[in-house]
């Protein structure tokens, strides 16, 4: 790919009209598997190349931007598309402008296994065949469907003041749908898992898991309405810091939506009890699927402390945010890494009374903007005294930047996808809307 | 632009290669061209993309399908990627087929197919679209002094598929133009935002908005800003016609895409002609509606689309169905195989679901509810097909009392509940109707086009 690169770098640089430009390319191949049950349905191989070039036309203090990606058969004929694409910068010239970064240097990483890269059927089949052993001893219950993706990538970045770079990444992903079966009534558990390498997926683990959480819906109820401690638990509690990640980026205040302000406080409700808040952009952690050695700008990977101690740090910036607002470049955000906190889960499933343990929402993702939330809640686990009853239905709601700041967080570590942080939360109290 | 159209030949080619081999081949060739052109408060942009444009052969044995797809879509190519397909393909041939999944389908031959447009968008110069634009970014900067900043975003794309296999040899192009205008507002220590959407198989014309629209835009902003939590409970509510289509999309739409009941991942297949919702409900999806969203003239199978009925008076009539699925369980073929692009698999999906009209009034419906919320601009939805739960969320409930509005508003606010038990619950339905674009997913992933829609309605519903 590199040659079509360059050569189309040429073309950009012989026109008069184009004062920067860059150039990425990917080459993507994939294998994807599905199953109904046991039953192998389909088996798919994509194999996919793309050039994407962006060209700025500055004129003053201002420029334009336009952009255009090819296919493999139009790479030999880039020159149309880079006529028409300076046709439309001429018709844009009133944007900021903003100078892209210059060379630097890029750490290596290893982002993928070479089995993936090698011999990526061989994982799917060996999956495939974990799935299938896995479930063969399930108990009134069944794999009902499950799909295995595994994915190659090559990337490469060139741009017209001295960048260029290349890197290779893997990626495995799962999804699954577990039932489980008490007479006539059947119910379902669902999971999506992604990782870098094959060995960070736990096939027989979280099958299991799912078989479980579908058994525990057959009995469950629905919560009762009103306040109540809610502990909130492994995949959904990522999605409690994207509002804190949205406001911080360089982006939110530039466009003066941010409420955050440096060396203040994020969370605005009560903070006795809360675990200080921590967020750390890392794009640099090998086994998690947000990391890069440079992001789509061409800036370097680097970590950024966003939040300390629950006070605003630092945005994170693109190279043209940064430039906007004259401070350094931190590259696009990379995997979460939150602080954890000094609570075993046992203590905080524990609380003051009664404890919501939720460990399936419908869709749990808070507004980035206003942080609100209100979620159906697909599993829980009411706990009271030691007792524990499966609840489903009804919901729950509240606000990330109001609640967080009480919330405790627990000792135990998750880490999924691009995510690395407390495995639960403990909100004391939190409006449930059920029976 | 690539003109999937021009190497016809060589896909029947191909796919008649893969046929040989198997008891069914055929070849999908996709394109779409997009010109997205963005405004914000300080930066504008006009990208030009060709995603999602390439090929898939499709092999099938009965039992197991085997797929290559690729974007690199030189006939050279081509031949040699079905060549290296074909020699690792691991189906045994048709021995032992379990499932005949081109046996008695309708053979329509080579036939075309161009979406009609009022206004071709790619006949308006780019000047005048980019002026338009401005004068509108400017517009929804001065809605509110709250108003930190805008965005406009356009897009128009001709998306054209080709598909052939021994049957049939079918091409068509879809014109599809959208238009959303963003506002975000901060005021109090809060942000907010709320959008306009117009979007459908549409030209031009579907850019202009009305007084009424911005107006309801700027007062949407402002009830967000002031919005508290509702007191969770159960409410009588009126749903806004988009909020009507997210509930049929969620409820009956999801329930019924047959791949699942073969699946056994939905309750809908034991249910077949049995009531699950009010008798005024009748419930439609219809690929061949003119100017909606999800509009397409044959699906990704290569089904020619036709609506289907799936609940008649409060009556779960038919699924939604892809070729396997209906092939597997007996049923007809409705033109629901969909994929997201050439690159992931085939499903059934939906295309435009909606609830249709009847005869009440909006104030007939507030009349008849007494007190209850308005609900509008929905941010999502999710169901269960398994256990029929349902989650649907709006930005906005607007209290109203004796017919009138209070004037006190919730956000967000999320209905939950049980699918048959909302549906039952609808006491009346609205004579109005309006279509809305949206983006459906399978899971959490498989984004497609859908138009969702319907009338106002009357039901019950738990709030949260």
């Amino acid at each position: 790919m590199w040659n079509h690169i360059d050569r189309i770098a040429k073309e950009l640089e012989s026109s008069s009209d184009i004062s920067q430009w860059s150039i990425t390319g990917t080459h993507n191949r994939e294998d994807q598997f599905f199953s109904t049950g046991t039953r192998a349905e389909e088996f798919r191989t994509v194999d996919s190349r793309i050039i994407t070039v962006e060209i700025f036309h500055i004129n003053g203090r201002l420029q334009g931007i336009s952009s255009f990606s090819l296919q493999p058969h139009q790479w030999a004929e880039s020159r149309p598309h880079i006529e028409r694409a300076c046709e439309y910068v001429k018709k844009l010239h009133s944007n900021r402008l903003y100078i892209l970064p210059s060379q630097q240097r890029y750490r290596k990483l290893s982002l993928c296994s070479a089995e993936l890269k090698d011999n990526s059927r061989a994982v799917i089949d060996s999956l495939w065949s974990r799935a299938s052993k896995a479930s063969s001893k399930f108990r009134n219950g069944k794999l009902s469907t499950l799909e295995l993706f595994t994915r190659y990538r090559e990337r490469y970045f060139k741009n017209s003041r001295g960048c260029a770079g290349f890197y290779d990444e893997g990626l495995v992903f799962m999804d699954c749908v577990v039932t489980a079966t008490s007479g006539a009534v059947e119910t379902e558990s669902h999971g999506e898992y992604s990782y870098r390498s094959p060995e960070q997926m736990k096939v027989e683990a979280y099958l299991e898991r799912h078989l479980q959480q579908a058994k525990d819906k057959i009995h469950a109820a629905l919560p009762p309405s009103g306040p109540c401690a809610v502990l909130i638990g492994r995949e959904s509690v990522q999605a409690l810091f994207e509002p804190f990640i949205y406001h911080s980026s360089a982006k939110a205040f530039d466009m003066g939506i941010s409420v955050f302000k440096q060396g203040e406080q994020v969370c605005t409700g009560d903070r006795s009890g809360g675990t200080p808040l921590t967020i750390v952009s890392d794009p640099l952690l090998e086994k998690a699927t947000q990391s890069f050695p440079f992001d789509k700008d061409g800036v370097s990977a680097k970590r950024a402390t966003v939040i300390k101690n629950g006070v605003f740090s630092q945005m994170w910036a693109t190279a043209e945010y940064a430039d906007y607002l004259k401070i350094a470049p931190t590259g696009e955000f990379g995997n979460c890494v939150v602080d954890c906190g000094r609570h075993p889960i046992r203590n905080l499933a524990r609380g003051p009374e009664k404890v919501l343990r939720i460990e399936e929402f419908s869709h749990f993702r808070p507004d980035p903007a206003s942080g609100d939330f209100v979620d159906e809640i697909r599993l829980g686990y009411l706990i009271n005294r030691g007792k524990i009853k499966p609840v489903k239905g009804g919901s729950i709601s509240g606000n990330v930047f109001r609640f967080l700041g009480d919330a405790r967080f627990s000792s135990e570590m998750y880490s999924s996808g691009k995510y690395m942080g407390p495995a639960a939360v403990l909100f004391p109290q939190i409006t449930v809307s059920g029976a | 632009m690539i003109r999937t159209r021009e190497f016809r030949d060589t896909l029947r080619e191909l796919a008649g290669d893969i046929a040989a081999r198997t008891s069914y081949g055929s070849a999908l060739a996709m394109s779409k061209k997009s010109l997205t052109i963005s405004i914000d408060s300080k930066n504008r942009s006009i990208d030009e993309k060709t995603f999602g444009s390439g090929v898939v052969f499709r092999a099938f044995d009965g039992s197991l399908f085997e797929e290559y797809a690729t974007n690199d879509i030189s006939i050279d190519s081509l031949k040699e990627s079905v060549g290296s397909f074909l020699s690792t393909l691991s189906l045994p041939g048709s021995a032992g087929a379990e499932v005949q999944l081109g046996r008695d389908l309708p053979a329509i031959g080579t036939a075309d197919f161009d979406t009609p447009v009022m206004l071709d968008p790619r006949d308006i110069p780019l000047d005048q679209k980019v002026e338009t634009f401005e004068e509108l970014k400017e517009v929804l900067m001065s809605l509110d002094k709250s108003v930190k900043d805008v965005r406009v975003s356009y897009s128009e794309s001709s998306e054209t598929s080709t598909f052939v296999d021994g049957s049939n040899d079918l091409s068509q192009e879809i014109i599809r133009t959208e238009i959303a205008l963003v506002a975000y507002a901060n005021a109090r220590g809060k942000t907010v935002y709320d959008y306009l959407i117009h979007g459908g198989t549409t030209g031009y014309e579907i850019t202009s908005f009305s007084p009424e629209e911005l107006e309801r835009l700027k007062t949407n902003l402002k009830s967000l800003l002031s919005a508290t939590f509702i007191e969770p409970g159960t409410y009588p509510v009126i749903t806004s016609p988009s909020t009507t289509g997210i509930i049929a999309h969620e409820s009956f739409g999801h329930g019924v895409e047959t791949d699942l009941f073969l699946k056994r991942n939905a309750k809908a297949k034991f249910y077949m002609n049995k009531e699950i919702a009010s008798p005024l409900v009748i419930m439609k999806d219809d690929p061949s509606l003119p100017g909606g969203y999800g509009t397409y003239f044959f699906d990704d199978e290569g089904i020619l689309s036709r609506p289907t009925t799936i609940i008649d008076d409060g009556i779960l009539r038919c699924g939604l169905s892809d070729l396997y699925s209906a092939r597997a369980l007996g049923v007809p073929a409705t033109g629901n195989g969909r994929r997201e692009s050439y690159a992931r698999k085939t499903y059934a999906r939906m295309s435009n679901t909606f609830i249709e009209p009847q005869k009440a009034t909006l104030e007939e419906l507030m009349s008849m509810a007494g007190s209850g919320i308005y609900l509008e601009s929905p941010s999502g939805g999710i169901e269960d097909p398994q256990g029929w739960g349902i989650q649907i969320t709006v930005k906005l409930g607007r209290e109203f009392k004796k017919g009138k509005f209070t004037g006190r508003v919730f956000s967000p606010v999320a209905i939950t509940g049980y699918v048959p038990d909302l549906l039952k619950s609808i006491s009346g339905i609205g004579n109005d109707f309006s279509m809305s674009p949206g983006h459906c997913g399978k899971g959490y992933k498989e984004m497609i086009k859908v138009g969702i829609g319907g009338p106002h309605i009357l039901a019950k519903c738990r709030l949260g």
